[in-house]
């Protein structure tokens, strides 16, 4: 029991410390009483035995049992026995006082417990209001309805705690002559006070009645509620940030908005964050009379107070006539901020008139531009905006360019917008976004109506490559795209929904996020199908002009051809009739002289017999008749010679018959022909001729006979090429079909090597060396026989073996293809 | 076109080496405009040459293709046949078609032979479309290696 007394006293700071003393020492003398009695009769005891001990050593060597002698002994029982009683009589006081002493102890005890309660709930709750921060009146209240159970000195009375301009009293309250006061401190500031009153005048010492530990404890109270105070005003001064931060925050997010009243409702915000009555945003504008005036765009009044929209002048009032300071100032950039009985007379007049006591007037710049302002009103006070409000009330006023800005080039961008959207949706173009995988993100009506669709809405999430005739051409446009972020004037095939071509030229940009990222590309594609129908036309008659342009060149060096041959022609009949006259009497004459030769030859010879010896040298007579007679034979055959010659000549021009059909002898015009080209073949080729029956045909023969000639003349040429010992083989054969009369005319020379075997029959095509040939032989051959005759010439050749040319005619002409041909 | 074409193989002279036979076309590939060029004459003829395509032909390079092809095949007097080998072409608009027809047009006038090889679904839907197909002889790989 005592130690736990003594626990408590360490526990509470020895509050009853003298007492508690005093109580212990007098327990312990009654209950040593008994004890100390014996111990003095034991020494008196002994000291009585040796005092004589040293008186008489010998004595009580001599007689060790005689030591005290009786009244010794009789001392040393009675003494013990006294003790004894003592010590019985001592316990059972002893025992009676702890009980007491133990009561006493529990009452304090209970005293102490609840005190102890009271003290730990005094400073559970100062410490609570600090960690939570909180510091409601209640707390405060609490605390100091705690102060006086607290306290140990019996006759306080009561305690106060002021705070922050606020007064909490214990129930009761009344100031004494006698108190002690703690200050609340905050950040070194005296914010209020713990006082403690106690009853009945103050005595000279009345400090030191007051202990360390009760004084510590409302110094440990009053540095708690003052750091409350430092937290809440830290507090305060956040909430007051975070609560103008929260306003700033929502007059932006109402400046995003994009409503007709979207100034307005933001402008509502500031009312109730800055606790002003009215707050309204004023534009400048120039006017030609009045020089700068201002205009109201947004204001927003606090409830019972009027947002003056019945004032018609809000509408335009001139700085000069209204307050034409505040021109300068705000234009400088600095704010209007004060209670308007500061203001100069002429101002003070105007804003009074308003109910106005205080106005923060802060300038608004766009771009740079002073623009206008932001205005509070106070109706209620006067006083003058601190730096803080006015700081983040001008945060407030930037915001508000931003939204100008913005403003301004939405108006511009909704304006352009606008006409982009007309021009998307009126465009006769296709236009479209697709993204970079090719999707089709978005396309116009034309664009649909262009592809052959109803609507753009059937063709939105298709790929834009499905419309392409070929798939790849994305990939080119791809690689274009990514090579330079545009594509101008890119031809693209389409294929419409019925499959029809569209042709489109495509010009391309690409969008890009601000990272970089290509997010889709746009395209304008023009319809250029029709253009390209046109060109497609211009460009075949393009090509059908220059493949007329080959015929009609070919066609006229064939002309002129013709006209060489037919000239020539006409020219071999007219020298073959020349030719013929004289020819005639010649030979006529000729008969008549071999006649007349013959009667002088026989006269001669006559007379020889007769004058056989006449003359010398006669002799040579008979030689000369005889040669005579060889010389008119050989002469003779030269006759008949040059005569078919000349016939054949005429046979072959036909003059009488040109460029008429005629009944035409194929066998014979061969012949006439081998008789032309004598001189070509004679020397190289022998002829080998294998003749069917075949019919006259219808032909006009000079056309004809100018082909033989070429194909007789090729032939021989061909093997004269080849510059062979042994003469070569030209074998002519000629048959018959049931329509038609065929003739081949064969060599055994080099050949012609296929790649040039199908442009043999184009015109000025020659293997032969320059000078040797014109080219056109084959090519006006193919053109008598197929477009003149309606007939074929083809030729079969293989390289080293020789080739053989096919002639296959009509046997009665076609009239239609003679008027084509002859046209 | 009616008559039969024959054209050599065209595999044999295709990638078998990276050199031009023919000079003219270095500068134009070095231009680095989407298309090049390789010309080689067939099996050491003089006579015929195969003008590979690479890339694409568009609105932007056709003409000075066109302009090359027909500037080299002019400086070449010897050549009588033109194959041009169109493979590679990835890509045809009709612009090309035009440089092509240009080509063709300026062959015909020289009495040289053009064929196009290898021409694919993309350059033959080009050129239908266009009705040009028929002005051209265009032979397949195939029948030229037949040929």
């Amino acid at each position: 029991m005592i130690m736990s007394a003594r626990t408590d006293e360490k526990i509470h700071g020895g509050l009853s410390l003298t007492d508690s003393k005093a109580t212990y020492l007098g327990l312990h003398s009654w209950g040593a009483a008994g004890l100390w009695t014996v111990i003095v009769a034991v020494i008196l005891f002994w000291s009585v035995y040796l005092q004589r001990a040293l008186m008489d050593p010998l004595g009580i060597l001599a007689r060790p049992h005689y030591i005290p002698g009786y009244w010794g002994y009789a001392v040393l029982w009675l003494s013990g026995l006294a003790g004894i009683v003592l010590e019985s009589i001592g316990l059972e006081k002893r025992t009676r006082e702890r009980t007491l002493i133990e009561k006493e102890l529990r009452r304090q005890q209970h005293l102490f417990g609840e005190r102890g309660q009271e003290l730990s709930f005094l400073h559970g709750v100062a410490e609570i209001a600090e960690s939570s921060s909180i510091l409601s009146a209640e707390i405060v209240q609490g605390i100091v309805d705690l102060i006086p159970q607290a306290w140990q000195y019996p006759k306080i009375s009561c305690a106060r705690i002021i705070l922050e301009g606020r007064e909490f009293q214990t129930e009761g309250f009344s100031e004494s002559e006698w108190m002690l006061n703690i200050d609340i401190l905050t950040h070194g500031e005296q914010a209020g006070s713990i006082q403690v009153y106690f009853s009945g005048s103050k005595p000279p010492e009345s400090e030191s009645l007051i202990s360390n530990e009760e004084r510590q404890l409302l110094e440990t109270v009053a540095k708690r509620l003052g750091k409350i105070v430092e937290r809440k005003r830290a507090k305060e001064a956040l909430a007051y940030r975070l609560h103008y931060e929260e306003m700033l925050d929502s007059f932006s997010q109402e400046l995003l908005k994009n409503r007709k009243e979207t100034l307005k409702a933001a402008v509502s915000h500031l009312l109730k964050a800055s606790g002003a009555s009215r707050v309204y945003i004023y534009e400048n504008f120039e006017n030609a009379d009045d020089g700068l005036c201002m205009r109201q765009i947004a204001a927003s009044g606090a409830p019972g107070i009027k947002a003056r929209k019945d004032n018609p002048r809000r509408k335009k009032l001139p700085y000069k006539d209204w307050i034409p300071r505040w021109q300068k100032v705000l234009a400088g950039g600095d704010p209007v901020n004060g209670a308007v009985e500061d203001f100069p007379q002429k101002e003070r007049e105007i804003l009074e008139a308003q109910d106005i006591r205080s106005i923060l007037i802060l300038p608004i710049f766009v771009n740079g531009e002073w623009f206008g302002f932001l205005g509070f009103d106070d109706t209620l006070s006067k006083r003058k905006w601190d730096i803080n409000d006015i700081r983040l009330l001008q945060v407030a006023a930037d915001r508000i360019e931003t939204f100008i800005v913005r403003k301004r080039a939405e108006e511009a961008l909704s304006e352009s917008e606008e006409r982009y959207r007309s021009i998307f949706d009126e465009s006769k173009d296709m236009i479209l976004t697709s993204s970079v995988d090719g999707k089709l993100i978005d396309i116009n009506p034309a664009g649909a109506e262009l592809l052959g669709y109803s609507s753009p809405s059937e063709l939105i999430n298709t790929q834009v490559e499905d419309f392409y005739y070929n798939r790849s051409d994305r990939e080119h446009f791809n690689r274009k795209m990514a090579e330079g972020s545009f594509i101008k004037d890119f031809e693209i095939f389409m294929k419409k929904k019925d499959g029809s071509p569209l042709f489109g030229l495509e010009t391309s940009i690409e969008i890009k996020e601000s990272n970089g990222n290509t997010i889709c590309y746009q395209s304008i594609v023009k319809d250029i199908t029709e253009r390209m129908e046109t060109e497609k036309l211009l460009w075949r008659s393009n090509m059908e002009l220059v493949e007329a342009n080959e015929k009609l060149k070919q066609t006229q060096s064939q002309l002129v051809q013709q006209e060489k041959l037919a000239s020539l022609g006409q020219l071999a009949a007219g020298v073959a009739h020349e030719i013929n006259n004289p020819l005639g009497f010649i030979k006529s004459n000729y008969s008549v002289l071999k006649q007349y030769l013959d009667s002088i030859t026989k006269y001669i010879r006559t007379i020889d017999k007769q004058h056989k010896d006449a003359a010398e040298g006669e002799a040579d007579i008979d030689f000369i008749l005889d040669d005579i007679e060889a010389l008119f034979e050989e002469s003779d055959d030269g006759f008949n010679r040059i005569i078919t010659i000349v016939q054949n000549l005429k046979d072959f021009s036909r003059v009488d018959f040109l460029d008429k059909f005629e009944s035409y002898d194929l066998h014979r015009a061969i012949e006439s022909t081998m008789i032309v080209a004598k001189n070509e073949y004679k020397y190289v080729a022998e002829i080998e001729r294998e003749y069917a029956d075949i019919p006259l045909i219808e032909c006009m023969g000079s056309e004809m006979n100018q082909v033989l000639l070429n194909l007789i003349v090729n032939a021989a040429q061909a093997i004269k090429s080849q510059k062979r010992k042994d003469p070569g083989i030209i074998r002519i054969t000629t048959r018959k079909t049931p329509d038609h009369v065929v003739c081949e005319i064969s060599d055994d020379g080099p050949g012609i090597p296929t790649e040039i075997q199908r442009r043999i029959f184009e015109p000025f095509y020659s293997t032969k060396e320059a000078g040797k040939g014109t080219g056109l032989g084959l090519s006006i051959s193919y053109d008598i026989v197929v477009n003149k005759h309606g007939g074929d010439l083809t030729v079969e050749s293989e390289e080293n073996r020789g080739s053989t040319f096919m002639i296959k005619l009509p046997i009665r002409a076609k009239k239609r293809e003679t008027e084509n041909g002859e046209g | 076109m009616t008559k039969k074409m024959m054209v050599p193989n065209p595999g044999m002279n295709t990638g078998s080496s990276g050199s031009n036979d023919i000079t003219g076309f270095e500068e134009f590939n070095k231009r680095d405009i989407g298309v090049t060029l390789r010309g080689t004459f067939v099996k050491g003829s003089s006579l015929k040459v195969i003008i590979e395509v690479d890339g694409y032909l568009d609105n932007v390079n056709s003409t000075h293709f066109m302009e090359t092809v027909a500037k080299v095949i002019q400086e070449n007097a010897s050549i009588k046949t033109v194959v041009i080998d169109l493979l590679k072409i990835s890509y045809i608009s009709s612009t090309g078609i035009g440089a092509l027809s240009n080509i063709l047009i300026q062959t015909k006038k020289t009495n040289i032979v053009l064929y196009l090889i290898n021409v694919g679904r993309k350059v033959r839907s080009v050129l239908d479309t266009l009705g040009m197909t028929g002005f051209f002889n265009i032979v397949d790989s195939e029948e030229g290696n037949a040929g």
